[in-house]
């Protein structure tokens, strides 16, 4: 979640993330049912279970993936899973994800891959936009590989 | 001739380049990141192909008509004058123009049918290459199939204007 965020849910004192009665699955195939969970702010969770369990598919109906099958995912108090495609841009914008692959784009390099977010999907002036991915690649001592292929 | 090696080429390409992005979960990463991923990646193609299938399909006449007369010329003897009238009376306009306007409907089918492949990739390296399979043979059908309506579009046309 995005510091703002945080500090706006730590005053409301709700859970950052809550799960009502979800079941999710693939086509009519449930893979997990009946799941109630909260997640509160500034709170570390893991899912942890064996290979083929479901973790996967929870996370991804967790940031708006998949549509689940049956309840609630709450972000923020927002229904993640009943929002609008317009809703759900907003909310997306308060979450991010880090791949197990990386998942980053390969035609990019590691300075438009950083830059991509913020050139989509925010009306920010180009130089404000090289500043802060430059701030950022220097936070994790890639500043120097701005210019590589992931 | 100029769209089923377009096909064989992009079509394939952009096939193979969505589904190892969707295997990767760069698709799943767009979409997080609040960035729709048909208008990232399909767009862009659409619009390249609507611009390059044209172009190559103009070269393609030329080269064509070249070869032409490179084959008459050595094979059969024939003077360059002489093949050159013969092109200038069989080959009018009207054929360039229905030839041309044609590339535009398999630029768009051979791109979208690319994508869309690569969209519907499954989960593992071995339906990378079925996408690409599909997407060829997908977009070579397509192309003999717009090729026949919109001839019998031009025949029609042609025989209200005379």
């Amino acid at each position: 979640m995005a510091d703002h965020s945080l500090t706006d849910q730590a005053k409301k004192k709700d859970p950052a993330v809550e799960v009502q009665n979800l079941t999710v699955g693939y086509e009519h195939q449930s893979i997990l049912e009946h799941l109630n969970f909260k997640i509160p702010c500034r709170q570390i969770a893991a899912v942890v279970g064996g290979s083929g369990c479901g973790k996967s598919t929870l996370l991804k109906h967790l940031v708006g993936l998949y549509e689940p099958m049956e309840g609630k995912i709450l972000i923020d108090g927002e229904n993640f899973s009943q929002a609008s495609e317009k809703e759900k841009q907003r909310i997306w914008r308060k979450i991010g994800i880090a791949y197990q692959g990386g998942a980053l784009l390969r035609s990019l390099t590691v300075y438009e891959n950083t830059a991509l977010p913020l050139e989509e999907c925010r009306r920010i002036p180009e130089n404000e936009i090289h500043d802060r991915v430059m701030q950022q690649l220097a936070l994790v001592q890639l500043d120097s590989f701005a210019s590589y292929y992931p | 001739m100029v769209a089923i090696v377009a096909a064989g080429r992009c079509g394939s390409a952009f096939a193979a380049e969505i589904g190892t992005m969707k295997i990767a979960e760069e698709l799943d990463a767009l979409t997080t990141m609040g960035i729709n991923p048909v208008r990232f990646l399909v767009v862009p193609k659409v619009i390249a192909m609507l611009a390059a299938v044209p172009a190559l399909t103009v070269m393609g006449d030329v080269l064509g008509i070249v070869g032409g007369l490179i084959v008459s010329n050595l094979e059969l003897a024939m003077p360059v004058s002489q093949y050159m009238q013969i092109t200038q009376d069989e080959v009018s306009l009207k054929y360039f123009f229905e030839g041309f306007s044609k590339s535009f409907f398999f630029a768009a089918e051979i791109a979208v049918v690319g994508a869309w492949c690569g969209f519907n990739t499954g989960s593992d390296s071995v339906a990378v290459g079925r996408s690409t399979t599909k997407a060829v043979v997908i977009g070579i059908l397509l192309i003999i199939f717009t090729d026949a309506v919109m001839a019998k579009i031009f025949a029609v046309l042609y025989g209200i204007l005379g």
